[in-house]
C-alpha cells in the first residue's frame, strides 16, 4: 500500500450542545485504502464522514482532507471528495439520464465530458435501456449504484460512503462491494460506514465506533487475531461488551 | 465574492424545468387552477346587472315624459312597469321584487325622483349609475342637471375593475407557491445536502431556481390576460410588449418573495401556506383591488406602498382600460424592480447563512 496521507484528523470532535457526537478521534488514512467505520446507530458515524466533507464544522481538533484544511480550506474539499449520503440524494421523479446530466452540471463538466460519463455508466451499470426511465422506478440496487457514479463523476480522489448498502440485497452488495475495491486499485480512498459485519470484513482497515469514540482501529485479520475470534462480529460484541461493563464501574 | 459560474446555473435551471414537465399533474394543476381561480372569482365578483326592472310612475302625461319613458323602453337594460304614484303600492312592488327601482315624474315634469333598492348598495349605486346615463343621454328637454361622467368606462362594466385585479392576484399567489416549494421540497428529501458538499454557490442555485419559473409564470400571465379578455370582454388599449416586460417584472417580484419564504421554512406545507396567507390578503385587501385606498385609513395606505400588486393593478388598470404606455407606466415598474432585488438579496443571503450554519 502506497503511504500518501489522504485524510489526516488530530482530537476531532463535535458537540451539538452538551451532547458529544464524535469525541476525540484520531485517524491517518492513506491514499487507495478501504477505511472502513463499523457501529451502532448513534454510534457517530455519519457525524464523522459529514465533518470531513464538509458538511459540519468541528467544535474542536484538526483535520486535513486531501491536504486541505477542513475550517479553511472547505471549497477545495468540495472539489476533491465524493459523497453519498445516507438518505438516498437523486432525484427520483427524473429520468437516469437527467440525473446524471444535473450532477455532471453542478461540478461544471462540459457536455462532451458529460456524454463519456453516461456512456461509461451505461456501460459499467448495464442500463443503457434504462436511461430514460424515472429514476424511481428503477430496481434499489442499481439506484444506490446510481447515485455513487453521479458522485463520482468529477473524478474525486476520496469518497466518502455513508451505508451505501442498506436496504439492497446480498448480490447487489457484492456487486457494490466488487465497484468500491475498482475504485481503489484506481487509487482512490474510499471511506465507508456500515451496519454489516460481513462487509466490514471487505474494508482494508476497520474502526470500530461506540458513543463517538474510536474504540478500535486496524485490519479486520489483526482485530481478529488479538482478540481471538473467529469473525468480525464476535470482535464487535466482545469490544462493545466490555466497554459497557467499563462505562459501568 | 467568486464568480457565478454559468453551466451550474443552467443546470439547476433545467432540471428544475424537468421535475415541473415530468409531474403531469401538478402542471396540470399550474395551469388550470389560475383558469378556475379567474373564473370563479370572476363570476362572484361580477357585480354587473343585465336587467333593471324599472317601475315608472308618470304623473305628467305629457309629450316629455313619454319620450323620457321610451327611452328607458327602448334600452335592453331595463324592463319597463307602469306603476301607481301610491306610496304602498310603491312599497309592495320593491317587497316582492317587481323592481330594482322607482322612477316618479312629477306633474309639472320639474321633479323626478329616483327611488331604488338599497338592499344591496353595491347593486344600488349601479343601478343609479345607469339611470342616470340613460336620463342624461336620453333627452335634453327634461331640464334636469346630471353631471355624472365616466371616463374610461363609459358602460361601467365591473369587469374592467376586477379583471386587472385578478390577474394581478393570480399571478403573484402561483408565482410565490411555485419557488417556495421548490426549495423546501430539497430540504425534506434531502437532496440540498448533495448540493451543499458540491461546488454549487448559493446565488448560482437561487437564479437557477427563478429562471424556469419565470417562463412558467410568465406563460400563466398570459393565459389569464387571454382568457380574462375572452370571457369578461374586457378592453386591453396598450400594447403586448409593454405587457410582457412589466408581468416580467411583477413575477420575478414574486417569485422572489417565494424563494424568501422556502428560505424560513423546513416544510412543503408551511411554505405553502405562508405563501398563499402573504400573499393573497395584502393583495385583497391592501392594493386597492376591492377597496379603493383612497378611502383607507392613513396607516393602511402607508402599508399599501410595500404591497407589490398595488403597483401591477397600476400596471394593469393602466395597459388594459387606459392604454397607457411603458413610459407612463414606469414608476410601478421601478418599484416593482426594488422589490425584486430586494427579496432576491435577502433570499440569497438567508440561503447562504443557512448553508453555513448547517456546517
Ligand atoms: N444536527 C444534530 N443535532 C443534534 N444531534 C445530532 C445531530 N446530528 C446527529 N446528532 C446526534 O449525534 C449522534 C450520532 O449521530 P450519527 O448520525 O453520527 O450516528 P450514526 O453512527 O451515523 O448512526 P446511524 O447508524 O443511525 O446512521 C446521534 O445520537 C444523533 O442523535
Ligand atoms: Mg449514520
Amino acid at each position: 500500500m502506497s503511504k500518501i496521507l489522504s485524510v489526516y484528523t488530530n482530537k476531532i470532535t463535535k458537540k451539538f450542545g452538551s451532547f458529544t457526537a464524535v469525541d476525540n478521534v484520531d485517524l491517518e488514512v492513506y491514499q487507495g485504502e478501504i477505511f472502513g467505520f463499523l457501529g451502532a446507530n448513534g454510534a457517530g458515524k455519519s457525524t464523522m464522514i459529514r465533518m470531513l466533507c464538509g458538511l459540519l464544522t468541528p467544535s474542536a481538533g484538526e483535520a486535513k482532507v486531501g491536504g486541505y484544511d477542513v475550517y479553511k480550506e472547505s471549497e477545495l474539499i468540495k472539489k476533491s471528495i465524493g459523497y453519498m449520503s445516507q438518505k438516498f440524494s437523486l432525484y427520483n421523479d427524473l429520468t437516469v439520464a437527467e440525473n446524471i446530466d444535473f450532477y455532471g452540471g453542478v461540478y461544471s463538466l462540459n457536455k462532451r465530458n458529460i456524454q463519456e460519463k453516461k456512456g461509461e455508466i451505461a456501460v459499467e451499470l448495464d442500463l443503457d435501456r434504462q436511461m430514460n426511465r424515472l429514476t424511481k422506478d428503477i430496481p434499489v440496487g442499481l439506484k444506490q449504484k446510481l447515485a455513487l457514479a453521479c458522485a463520482m463523476l468529477h473524478d474525486p480522489g476520496i469518497i466518502f460512503l455513508d451505508e451505501p448498502t442498506s436496504g439492497v440485497d446480498p448480490k447487489v452488495r457484492k456487486d457494490f462491494w466488487n465497484i468500491i475495491y475498482q475504485l481503489s486499485e484506481q487509487g482512490k480512498t474510499v471511506f465507508v460506514t456500515t451496519h454489516f459485519m460481513d462487509e466490514a470484513e471487505y474494508c482494508h482497515r476497520l474502526s470500530i465506533m461506540h458513543q463517538g469514540k474510536i474504540i478500535a482501529l486496524d485490519s479486520p485479520q489483526n482485530l481478529k487475531k488479538k482478540n481471538e475470534e473467529n469473525s468480525i462480529n464476535d470482535v464487535f460484541i466482545k469490544l462493545i461488551r466490555s466497554q459497557i461493563d467499563a462505562d459501568y464501574q | 465574492m467568486q464568480i457565478i459560474n454559468k453551466t451550474r446555473v443552467f443546470a439547476i435551471a433545467k432540471k428544475e424545468f424537468f421535475h415541473i414537465i415530468h409531474d403531469t399533474r401538478s402542471l396540470i394543476i399550474v395551469f388550470l387552477l389560475p383558469l378556475i381561480q379567474l373564473i370563479m372569482f370572476g363570476y362572484a365578483l361580477n357585480t354587473e346587472i343585465k336587467n333593471i326592472n324599472l317601475g315608472i310612475s308618470d304623473n305628467a302625461k305629457t309629450e316629455q315624459s313619454r319620450a323620457l319613458i321610451k327611452s328607458f323602453m327602448g334600452s335592453d337594460l331595463y324592463h319597463v312597469y307602469s306603476i301607481s304614484n301610491n306610496s304602498d303600492d310603491i312599497h309592495h312592488a320593491f317587497l316582492q321584487k317587481k323592481v330594482n327601482a322607482v322612477l316618479l315624474i312629477s306633474h309639472d315634469m320639474r321633479n323626478l325622483q329616483l327611488i331604488i333598492d338599497g338592499s344591496d348598495p353595491n347593486s344600488a349605486s349601479i343601478i343609479k349609475n345607469y339611470i342616470s346615463q340613460t336620463l342624461s343621454s336620453g333627452q335634453s328637454i327634461i331640464p334636469i342637471d346630471i353631471r355624472t361622467q365616466l371616463l374610461f368606462n363609459p358602460e361601467l362594466k365591473s369587469s374592467y375593475f376586477f379583471v386587472p385585479g385578478l390577474i394581478a392576484l393570480i399571478l403573484v399567489m402561483i408565482s410565490a407557491l411555485l419557488t417556495s416549494i421548490s426549495i423546501t421540497r430539497e430540504k425534506e428529501n434531502g437532496t440540498l445536502e448533495q448540493l451543499l458538499i458540491s461546488p454549487l454557490l448559493p446565488l448560482e442555485f437561487i437564479l437557477g431556481k427563478l429562471l424556469p419559473y419565470i417562463f412558467i409564470s410568465m406563460t400563466i400571465g398570459f393565459l389569464i390576460l387571454i382568457c380574462g379578455l375572452l370571457l369578461f370582454d374586457v378592453v386591453f388599449l396598450g400594447s403586448a410588449i409593454a405587457f410582457t416586460i412589466l408581468s416580467f417584472v411583477y413575477v420575478c417580484t414574486a417569485l422572489s418573495f417565494g424563494l424568501m419564504i422556502s428560505t424560513v421554512s423546513q416544510t412543503q406545507m408551511q411554505a405553502m401556506l405562508i405563501a398563499l396567507i402573504f400573499t393573497m390578503m395584502p393583495t385583497l385587501m391592501l392594493s386597492g383591488f376591492m377597496l379603493p385606498l383612497e378611502s383607507m385609513p392613513w396607516l393602511i395606505r402607508i402599508i399599501s406602498w410595500i404591497v407589490p400588486a398595488k403597483y401591477f393593478l397600476k400596471i394593469a388598470r393602466g395597459l388594459m382600460i387606459k392604454g397607457n404606455n411603458l413610459t407612463e407606466l414606469l414608476e410601478p415598474m421601478l418599484f416593482l424592480l426594488g422589490f425584486t432585488i430586494l427579496l432576491l438579496s435577502i433570499a440569497w443571503n438567508k440561503f447562504a447563512k443557512q448553508m453555513k450554519e448547517l456546517k
